[in-house]
């Protein structure tokens, strides 16, 4: 278990939990339970961007800091629907 | 013939607004929601069978629960239904589809009609996607319509679906409210059946603990999208080399990134300034032209003078900042139609947050160091109400084109031609002063707004990224022409009116040329009239910052356009060539009763930061009219902007005097 911002670009992981999660983020689909791609820390800017559900999504460090994520191998990301189902019902 | 209305609405960044070009091409018409700053577009469509569909772009949104005013007035024409509309196109993404089915499944719950629209499908085979139209139309319960970049071509048939689906408009028939549970997790939910009763009472605030119901719907919408979404979108994977990935590694990058903006900023303010140069002389020559030719085939009275320097002026006044905002918006709605302009709110919001802006405020702040014109026009591509304004605000303190003419004469006429340290210019130097000082006056302007202006709880900027797409040119253009259109018949027509009633003041005084009082008397010079008595009567209040009453009828009839100060001081001491050196020259040996020249360092100060801070433009009060919806915003710019230029020229001239 990690913090989300602690992810090296392209790897791939499963959010397991959001502490205080804002409504914008989980209207953008960022939520308990969905696969997310690293893609860029951008610590200038104090960004990191992520891709998720298809979309490219830019996320403030400081939000991220509150994903709790659990990192994903090659063979495991293939079953992602799998492990969506343990989340079913939160 | 029935006249439908329809709700043009999606999430943002998933082109709606193209399928709007589409379908409306250049019958559209911009304006503002009524008492917001919101931007509302209407187009009119005539359908196969004669009838006609009003459609209301709505401003882009992520759910029922706005975040920003333009999302309230979206998510509020929403549930306005069915008083206000017969049915809603919903528009979603290949990319973003679970995502754009949150805003959409809400919808189908407030059981309107919607047709939904899928964009951008013609990228699906180089993205490695699959979309089930057949399944997507079960487990939603409402026609889909997938739609491409060539969809221009396929207007007539895009038509014929509209009016097939508007001759039968049937209220979708899933409900997802229910299946959600909401009331057995939340009690207080007991009495809600219906989703629109619910939604209403998140509004209102009406229920204990609404964030916790708002995200708890939001999670659970998702979870039943995932039941069905593996039916219905496939994804190979794709290698990460995509084109999306490959710019961005550069457009993002810590020090490319600004590069490459800084570039594409010094093309854009390079192409405003000096490109556009070339047709506004165009148009002031053909402007000259057209006066000889009208007084020569006129009698000159007064309503050829009323025609000439009064209405054609006041067009041609207008027309001038066409070749401006066409070019500015030449690069503003590609950023924005190819996706980059996320990139700068990237790069740059961190910067412009203390001051209230958003990283969609440094383009429209930098173009406004040519004109505040266009510049505040380009504010429209900034979401929330509170930045746009604090932008729009701050933009007219930048030093504009216009200010420079102003500049140039006085520091010729109170700057010594000396160099500091050998190589540095002091006339440059003041130059290059002036430009910090509007740039540091802006920023300052968005500290104090930010500062002073009521603040909704601070939302973290948490942004989707549109893939890279290059726009139909099609699609490009009618955009551009409506901004151009809508400057000209908008803020047109108050410049237009401005232009006639200054003439009228500079040109009619309360006595004849022998002194007899007569009401209306013309033509009388500028010394007399109207316009040149106010000057007298407001010299006590402006001789404490070394005015006389030449120079404040300068200033006053400089309020047509900045520029204008110069020339009014040419006809005020009858310069014949209108010539810089000569105005120069001319101004020096101006001397005060006591022998002292008039313009001195202290005065020369004074009317150089007063011209740094003072809103003297009447195009920049009526484009903030236009593009804020009243004239609160625009009054309270001047009060304050000329306000600052009063206190800051007063305090330099007593110093210095």
């Amino acid at each position: 278990m990690m913090k989300l911002t602690e992810l090296k670009p392209n790897e791939k992981a499963l959010i397991t939990r959001i502490h205080n999660a804002p409504v914008k983020m989980l209207e953008m689909g960022i939520l308990e339970g969905i696969r997310v791609q690293m893609i860029k820390h951008s610590p200038l800017q104090k960004m990191i961007l992520l891709r998720a559900n298809g979309n490219l999504i830019a996320l403030p460090q400081q939000v991220a800091q509150r994903v709790v994520v659990r990192p994903l191998n090659e063979d495991e990301s293939l079953y992602c629907e799998k492990v969506l189902s343990e989340y079913e019902e939160i | 013939m029935k006249k439908y209305k329809l709700l043009l609405a999606g999430n943002s960044n998933v082109g709606k607004s193209t399928l709007f070009n589409v379908l409306t091409g250049l019958h559209k018409q911009t304006g503002n929601y009524p008492g917001t700053t919101v931007t509302k577009s209407t187009g009119i469509v005539k359908l196969p069978d004669g009838s006609v569909a009003e459609i209301i772009d709505l401003p882009g949104t992520e759910s029922l629960y706005p975040h920003s005013a333009d999302e309230e007035v979206a998510v509020k024409e929403l549930m306005g239904f069915p008083e206000n509309a017969d049915a809603v196109i919903y528009v979603a993404d290949i990319d973003g589809l679970k995502k754009n089915l949150l805003l959409l499944s809400q919808i189908i719950d407030l059981k309107i009609p919607v047709l939904l629209v899928v964009n951008k499908a013609d990228k699906m085979k180089a993205k490695g996607v699959e979309i089930d139209t057949k399944a997507l139309e079960k487990h939603l319960g409402v026609p889909v319509v997938m739609f491409g970049q060539k969809a221009f071509n396929r207007r007539k048939e895009l038509l014929q679906i509209l009016r097939d689906f508007l001759k039968n408009p049937r209220v979708p028939g899933k409900d997802f409210y229910s299946s959600l549970r909401l009331n057995e997790t939340f009690p207080e939910l007991k009495s809600i059946n219906a989703y629109r009763e619910l939604v209403k009472a998140v509004h209102k605030e009406d229920l204990p603990d609404v964030r916790q119901i708002i995200k708890k719907e939001i999670i659970r919408r998702y979870h039943l999208f995932n039941r069905f979404f593996s039916e219905i979108y496939k994804r190979q994977p794709q290698d990460r080399t995509d084109l999306t990935g490959r710019l961005d590694r550069v457009f993002l990058h810590p020090l490319w990134g600004y590069a490459v903006f800084f570039t594409l900023m010094f093309l854009m303010f390079q192409s405003v300034y000096q490109l556009a140069e070339y047709p506004m002389n165009t148009i002031d020559a053909l402007y000259h032209r057209i006066s000889v030719w009208l007084s020569g085939v006129l009698s000159g009275n007064v309503l050829t003078d009323l025609l000439i320097n009064g209405l054609l002026s006041g067009i041609f006044g207008v027309l001038i900042f066409v070749p401006q905002i066409a070019f500015l918006f030449l690069f503003v709605i590609l950023m924005e139609k190819t996706g980059y302009m996320s990139r700068v709110v990237y790069l740059t919001d961190r910067w412009l947050k203390p001051f209230g802006m958003s990283g969609k405020s440094l383009v429209p702040l930098i173009s406004g160091t040519a004109c505040a014109v266009p510049a505040i026009m380009a504010t429209r591509s900034i979401e929330t109400r509170r930045e746009r304004l604090i932008t729009m605000l701050s933009i007219p303190f930048t030093t504009c084109a216009a200010r420079l003419p102003v500049y140039t004469v006085m520091i010729a006429l109170i700057i010594p031609d000396q160099t500091l340290w050998g190589f540095v210019g002091m006339k440059g130097l003041t130059l290059f002063s002036l430009y910090v000082l509007g740039f540091v006056s802006a920023l300052i302007t968005g500290l104090v707004l930010n500062f002073r202006m009521q603040k909704r709880s601070a939302s973290p900027l948490i942004m989707l990224m549109p893939d890279y797409h290059w726009p139909a040119l099609k699609d490009w253009f009618v955009d551009w022409v409506d901004k151009i259109r809508s400057f000209v018949f908008g803020a047109g027509k108050i410049i237009v009116a401005f232009s006639v009633v200054l003439w009228f003041l500079g040109t009619h005084g309360p006595k004849d040329e022998k002194g007899n009082p007569k009401i209306l008397a013309y033509p009388v010079a500028l010394e007399t009239s109207y316009l040149g008595q106010f000057g007298k009567f407001i010299e006590p209040a402006f001789r404490p910052l070394g005015f006389d009453w030449k120079i404040d009828i300068a200033v006053l009839s400089s309020f047509a356009a900045r520029e204008i100060f110069i020339s009014t001081l040419a006809t005020i001491y009858s310069v014949e060539d209108d010539h810089p050196e000569k105005i120069v020259e001319r101004l020096r040996s101006e001397r005060r009763p006591d022998g002292t020249p008039v313009f001195d360092f202290a005065t020369g100060i004074a009317v150089l930061l007063f011209y740094a801070f003072a809103l003297q433009c009447m195009s920049t009060l009526a484009v903030i009219r236009q593009e804020t919806g009243s004239w609160k915003y625009a009054l309270a710019a001047f009060v304050f902007m000329t306000g600052t230029a009063y206190l800051v020229a007063l305090t330099a001239y007593q110093i210095l005097a």
